[in-house]
């Protein structure tokens, strides 16, 4: 049986951290954008004390609707927070879809390069 | 050539052929004078048929140019220049960014992987509003939108945007023509007689700067078109989206005594 859609978070630096990895025939099912979504919010709402920041890494080569529904919702919810968000991992070849929906050009939205390391450090500059 | 015309219909005529014959007229500017000369006294039905043609391609080369334009100077990341080039020669709608419209966009996008049955991301390499246009088609024969009026009214300004986009890059496509016909003449180190039909540099000139306004200000349209494209789209997606109810049986149905 494919593996569910996984979200493991950490605090780290006081940021919320969700790594996300799952399997891309996972995805194909109507509901899985759902427990996504749901995984994201639930792990991001039990861990976010400190600071609303959060750092999403993906670990996945196929990018669809459900996965960016996801984020989104997340964004929305740090948003509200005043926090920001930084995806990690985002695959290049599925940018298109992100510039498309215009998420890329979301006040407190951004993608980083660097992975997890990176996207902590560009949250905390001060950081050495 | 009149069925011909009929069977583009009205899309391809605004999007794809008014933009092609501009940019055909254009090579009007470096045709030698005997060829136009040709072209001008030879009978019609031997000459516009090759020239529909040829604009239409031309416009469809156009179209395309145009909208993936717009779609790369939205990327994140792209270089500066690069973004700065193609937003100078292409026309790059505006369209209104906030959580809103991107909960629209991805409810559409949503929608239509639900009826597609497909979850690759449709709008790759393609602008938004490719999107919005097969997401119409989708749903247009839908109990409750089929035969809509805002669906109508969204192909419309479908049609004039596309036909703005396109005829704003022809434009400046023009422009190039008659401004570097100028700078040749001036300023490139190569032979300065050729055989092109007369037009003076000042008329060059102001054709030139003419064709770049006009480009502008077809930008400018062609953002508010999006604008009224997307929002015309998203009243359809909230109705599509709603619970239909079930039809009555007859079981249940009130009788008419009642």
């Amino acid at each position: 049986m494919a593996e569910r859609p996984m979200v493991k978070a950490k605090v780290q630096d006081g940021v919320v951290v969700l790594n996300v990895t799952y399997d891309d025939e996972e995805m194909l099912r109507p509901t899985a954008g759902e427990e996504l979504r749901a995984a994201m919010l639930e792990k991001y709402d039990d861990l976010a004390k400190q600071r609303p920041d959060c750092v999403v890494v993906l670990d996945t080569d196929q990018v669809g609707s459900p996965l960016v529904g996801a984020l989104f919702e997340l964004y929305k919810r740090i948003i509200s927070r005043r926090g920001e968000l930084r995806v990690a991992g985002y695959p290049p070849d599925y940018m298109e879809l992100l510039n498309a929906l215009g998420v890329t050009r979301l006040r407190g939205f951004h993608l980083s390069s660097g992975g997890e390391a990176g996207a902590l450090a560009e949250l905390n500059p001060s950081r050495p | 050539m009149k069925d011909f015309l009929q069977s583009l219909g009205l899309t391809e005529i605004f999007a794809y052929l008014g933009p092609g014959a501009i940019l055909v007229f254009s090579t009007a500017l470096w045709l030698p004078y005997w060829l136009l000369a040709a072209l001008a006294t030879a009978p019609l039905l031997l000459v516009a048929p090759p020239l529909l043609v040829a604009a239409y391609g031309l416009g469809i080369a156009v179209a395309t140019v145009a909208g993936v334009g717009a779609q790369w100077s939205s990327r994140a990341g792209l270089d500066e220049p690069v973004r700065f080039a193609v937003r100078l020669v292409c026309a790059v709608p505006k369209l209104p960014e906030n959580t809103t419209t991107v909960d629209a966009r991805l409810r559409i996008l949503e929608s239509f992987q639900k009826h597609t049955r497909i979850t690759g991301a449709p709008v790759d390499r393609r602008p938004v509003w490719d999107l919005y246009a097969l997401y119409r088609l989708v749903i247009s024969g839908q109990e409750g939108i089929r035969g809509s009026p805002l669906l109508f009214a969204a192909d419309s300004v479908h049609n004039r945007l596309l036909f703005a986009l396109g005829a704003g890059l022809a434009l400046m496509l023009v422009a190039a023509q008659a401004l570097g016909r100028v700078a040749w003449r001036y300023l490139l180190p190569l032979p300065r007689v050729y055989p092109a039909l007369y037009v003076s540099d000042e008329a060059l000139v102001l054709l030139g700067m003419g064709c770049v306004a006009a480009s502008f200000v077809l930008r400018g349209v062609a953002s508010r078109f999006a604008a009224q494209e997307f929002l015309l789209t998203c009243p359809l997606m909230w109705q599509e989206s709603k619970p239909h109810p079930a039809p009555a049986s007859p079981a249940t149905a009130p009788s008419p005594s009642t």
